[in-house]
């Protein structure tokens, strides 16, 4: 408590310079107590508010002037440079104010000033009235204009957003060979123009609320009324409502705050960068969470399967799709277990080996110094060494790192004697399995639970690989997200839904959502889609 | 809230330290590493003096044998390869004593669970009987049931040493040329679970192939070391499995030529293929070989007035594989002889067997025992204390139904016409 108190009392120290009493609760300092600070009716002290607030800030820029012909009414603009647009500010706003309202007759309502000048005189969109402080500095820091006129204790804050982010461009952490190239970009307003873009109905609805005491972060909860459940939506937006930390950078803050089982090393909440995807999960009558700054959108609930879908398996023909689901779920399950049952085979059941395959697999070993598992963890510490080398380091320095990893695992190691060539074969197939997952948390869940697994392999053979997976499974179907059981679909079965977990259905026939989500609007379209040629004879055509 | 987190970090500490000793103290007991393998491919048990046994083994060397396969990256590779098995023999009162006394002469663990085939003298078979060697076999589990059986004439160290180029290690040679059964059918090959099977069914007896080592015929007849011009002449002695041995329980009785042995395999329907030799129909003195396709073979028993009747019915579907001398196929009647007198030959054969089984030894081979018990419960139970006095009384009806299939490319035989 101690500690509590004297860092309370540092920050009484620090914030009373401002002569702003902004600390009372000693929680929010910067805008805890804002909402009870009116706008007062005089400029002057207004901008003195602003300016012990905002002052020492060499971005915000104080703009006095008086408005219209006679020059009586003192005004200011106040706005973060280099957040809005300047022509907005010049043409919109100023110009209007000071030379255009004098055709206008600006003076003769003077009771209502404000709100003539927002109705007649700015030729902004957006324009908002402030009757607290609170209202004005977070207008100002996101973007707006702030217009505050002597006299009034109306402050207008106008819209004037504008600032330099980084285009569409392709999402790199979701590569489609079909598919669009559109992916999310940090700016809050450009995501959900996309997700807009691809659903024009009036049913998508974006609700946006801020979260962070200090970063303020805008976050939008999207979903299609009519098909999303209500109680869940009401629930995300619970679950969101409760966070109070400072900051929120990426929307990974969010995940973590919000998920079911904080302990699990399962991922519970999807994220992607493809608009089309989340297109697709609020049509499944999923919530989608889009963060301000960051490109990765959350969609609740996830289930375990969603993680082993990809865009793609929808953009080409439903056989393929099917095709390559099958070859993911095989992937998922060697990036887990092949070292781990090559550590228990070869040391504990060599009995199971096809006799030449022994052969070959003790003469490769022979000279090895290491045992099966010394071997396989060294080599797949190098392995993750070499992955995470490569991810960090500038593009033109990972060809280095992948040549050396190349010459020195591949080559050099096996030549030494030091590991056999069979196991470089067993850690490249598990690393490129692992490589096969569309999603990236649930690979990295992956390369964890590999060395428990690999450590029970060696120690207790196939049978603790096998009690390794039943734990892993028992802890699976304990697991949630957001209500919906993690391995939903599979347990508990809903047989409706193997049509886009066993096989990729074509899209006439998947005429219903997923059970777990598509609760409250399960049909998706109407029987009989299937295409055939017209009847010899027939009308059709 | 401090005093939680404190119980927390207490349990995952202690969850940590079981873990930590679940993977460290077991000692890992069963753990083997491939590499410190002796992996056993053949087992073989013969007669010592004084009533004791003695144990070969046939140890593989992996480094030898996968030279140039997988150790390609050494590139030369002139350190000697070595040979690529070694034999190691002991004589003891049992065979896992033996078997334990060899680890004083082996480097690493000896491993029995890939062990292809298991070989047991003659001698021993026919003085001692397989009921001394025979439990160890059973009774250990990295021995499958699976491994082939058979009796070896001759000395094994012999037998199990006789070069080969294409399957360098004879025990594995064996078992390949085994896999080749169909191709033949003239010996009757078990397995040891099929053995031991049919020597602890009171309705049978059991056989399982021989394999001896002969002169082989390829060998040049001037047989002129020119090892130095770094050629290896073909070797004077090659291996070959010729006939089957039968028993009595578990003592050796006698032996079946390879005619002998097809008929044994037809009577218990496991004639997969081979050939047939029959007279041609167009010229007497010239013969039409036929192939055996599939075989389908039924027994049925019958108790009658006292006696003991068998059906033997045989289907037989075969192609025609060549002729020598003229046949016309475009007759469907040539082919109709083709049929009876395939008929005849495979009758020939399991007659011949049958006349050795039941007059010459007396043993039931073929199971007409156990056919009886199926179909007649009641009776074999007063029947089974005296079957080998009643085996010899069975009488024996063969039908065989032939279907010749296919006559090959060609029609007409080969003809040199001449002017």
């Amino acid at each position: 408590m101690t500690v509590k108190q004297s860092m309370f009392r540092m920050f009484k120290k620090a914030t009373a310079k401002t002569k702003v009493d902004s600390c009372r609760d000693g929680r929010q300092p910067q805008s805890g107590n804002l909402k009870i600070i009116p706008v007062a009716s005089s400029l002057g002290q207004n901008l003195k508010i602003l300016d012990s607030l905002l002052g020492r800030n060499t971005d915000i820029i104080f703009r006095r002037f008086r408005l219209g012909l006679a020059g009586r009414e003192e005004a200011a603009v106040v706005y973060a440079d280099g957040m809005i647009k300047t022509e907005a500010i010049n043409g919109d706003i100023i110009k209007p104010l000071m030379l255009e309202s004098r055709m206008a007759g600006l003076g003769a309502g003077r009771g209502n000033l404000p709100e003539f000048i927002k109705n007649s005189v700015l030729s902004a969109s957006n324009v908002m009235e402030a009757r607290t402080m609170d209202g004005v500095v977070n207008g100002v820091l996101y973007g707006s204009a702030a217009l505050i006129i002597d006299g009034h204790d109306t402050a207008l804050v106008i819209d004037s957003k504008g600032w330099i982010s980084r285009g569409v461009t392709e999402p790199e952490s979701e590569v489609l060979v079909r598919g669009s190239r559109e992916g999310f970009s940090e700016t809050l307003r450009v995501n959900t123009s996309m997700i807009r873009r691809r659903l024009r109905s009036p049913g998508l609805v974006l609700e946006d609320m801020n979260i962070g005491r200090v970063s303020r972060t805008e976050v939008t909860i999207a979903y299609i009324r009519n098909i999303a459940d209500p109680a869940l939506v009401e629930e995300v937006g619970r679950r969101l409502g409760r966070i109070d930390i400072d900051g929120v950078l990426e929307s990974g803050y969010l995940e973590e705050l919000i998920e079911d089982s904080p302990y699990s090393p399962f991922p519970q909440v999807l994220h992607t960068e493809r608009p089309d995807r989340v297109a697709a999960a609020l049509l499944e009558g999923r919530v989608a969470i889009l963060t301000d700054g960051t490109p990765f959108t959350l969609i609740v609930p996830s289930e375990f399967i969603s993680f082993m879908q990809s865009p793609e398996d929808y953009n080409e023909r439903y056989i393929l799709g099917t095709a390559v689901r099958w070859l993911r779920y095989l992937s998922f399950a060697a990036s887990l277990l092949l070292p781990s049952l090559y550590i228990a085979i070869t040391t504990f059941h060599q009995e199971m080996i096809p006799t030449h395959l022994l052969i070959s697999l003790a003469s490769a070993r022979e000279g090895v110094p290491f045992p099966a598992l010394a071997e396989a963890l060294l080599m797949e510490f190098t392995f993750e060494a070499l992955r995470e080398a490569g991810i960090r380091l500038p593009r033109a320095v990972g060809q280095a790192v992948s040549i050396v990893g190349a010459l020195v695992i591949g080559q050099a190691a096996v030549q030494a004697g030091v590991v056999s060539p069979l196991m470089v074969i067993v850690v490249a197939l598990t690393g490129i399995a692992s490589f096969i997952n569309p999603a990236f948390n649930i690979a990295l869940t992956m390369r964890l639970l590999r060395f428990p697994m690999m450590l029970l392999g060696a120690t207790l053979g196939l049978f603790g690989v096998m009690a390794g997976i039943l734990a892993i499974l028992i802890h699976m179907s304990g697991l949630r997200s957001f209500g919906v059981p993690y391995l939903a679909s599979l347990a508990p079965l809903h047989t409706g839904d193997l049509k886009d977990v066993a096989v990729r259905a074509p899209w006439w026939a998947m005429k219903k959502r997923p059970a777990e989500t598509g609760k409250a609007n399960p049909r998706r379209q109407p029987p009989g889609l299937k295409p055939s040629p017209p009847e010899p004879g027939g009308t059709g055509g | 809230m401090a005093g939680a987190g404190l119980k927390r970090i207490n349990l995952f500490l202690s969850l940590f330290v079981v873990f930590a000793a679940l993977f460290t103290q077991p000692g890992c007991w069963d753990q083997r590493e491939v590499e410190r393998l002796g992996l056993v491919l053949a087992t073989g048990v013969d007669m010592a003096p004084g009533g004791r046994i003695k144990v070969i083994l046939q140890n593989i060397n992996p480094s030898a044998m996968a030279r140039g396969v997988v150790g390609a990256g050494g590139g030369g590779g002139g350190a000697g390869a070595g040979k690529p098995y070694s034999n190691r023999s002991t004589e003891s009162e049992t065979i896992f004593e033996g078997i334990r006394d060899l680890s004083r002469q082996t480097p690493r663990q000896l491993f029995f669970a890939h062990n292809q085939v298991i070989l047991v003298t003659e001698r021993l078979a026919r003085e001692r009987g397989l009921e001394e060697v025979l439990d160890f076999f059973e009774r250990n589990p990295q021995v499958r049931r699976t491994t082939w059986f058979l009796i070896a004439k001759g000395d094994l160290e012999t037998l199990l040493d006789e070069p080969e180029p294409l399957e360098q290690i004879p025990a594995q040679r064996i078992f390949d040329i085994i896999n080749e059964q169909h191709l033949t059918s003239r010996y009757a090959a078990r397995r040891l679970e099929d053995f031991l099977e049919m020597m602890e069914s009171d309705g049978t007896h059991p056989y399982t192939a021989m394999i001896e080592r002969i002169k082989n015929p390829a060998a040049p007849p001037e047989h002129r070391n020119r090892l130095a011009e770094g050629h290896l002449a073909e070797p004077h002695q090659t291996i070959k499995i010729n006939g089957t041995a039968i028993f009595r329980r578990d003592r050796m009785a006698g032996q079946l030529n390879p005619g002998e042995s097809r008929g044994l395999l037809w009577v218990k329907g496991e004639v997969r293929g081979g050939t047939m030799e029959i007279p041609n129909p167009g010229q007497k003195d010239r013969t039409v070989t036929l192939e055996i396709l599939r075989t389908k073979t039924k027994l049925e028993p019958a108790l009658r007035d006292g006696r003991i009747y068998m059906k033997v019915a045989v289907k037989v579907d075969s192609n025609l594989a060549e002729t020598t001398g003229p046949l016309d196929l475009s007759k469907p009647e040539t082919i109709n002889k083709l049929e009876k007198l395939q008929n005849g030959a495979v009758q020939k054969e399991i007659e011949s067997v049958l006349a050795k089984a039941q007059q010459e030894y007396g043993v039931d081979i073929f199971g007409f025992g156990q056919a009886v018990h199926r179909k007649y419960p009641r009776q074999w139970k007063e029947m089974k204390g005296r079957w080998s006095g009643l085996f010899p009384g069975v009488e024996v009806q063969i039908l065989v139904d032939s279907k010749i299939r296919r006559t090959g490319m060609i029609t007409k035989p080969v003809e040199p016409k001449q002017r």
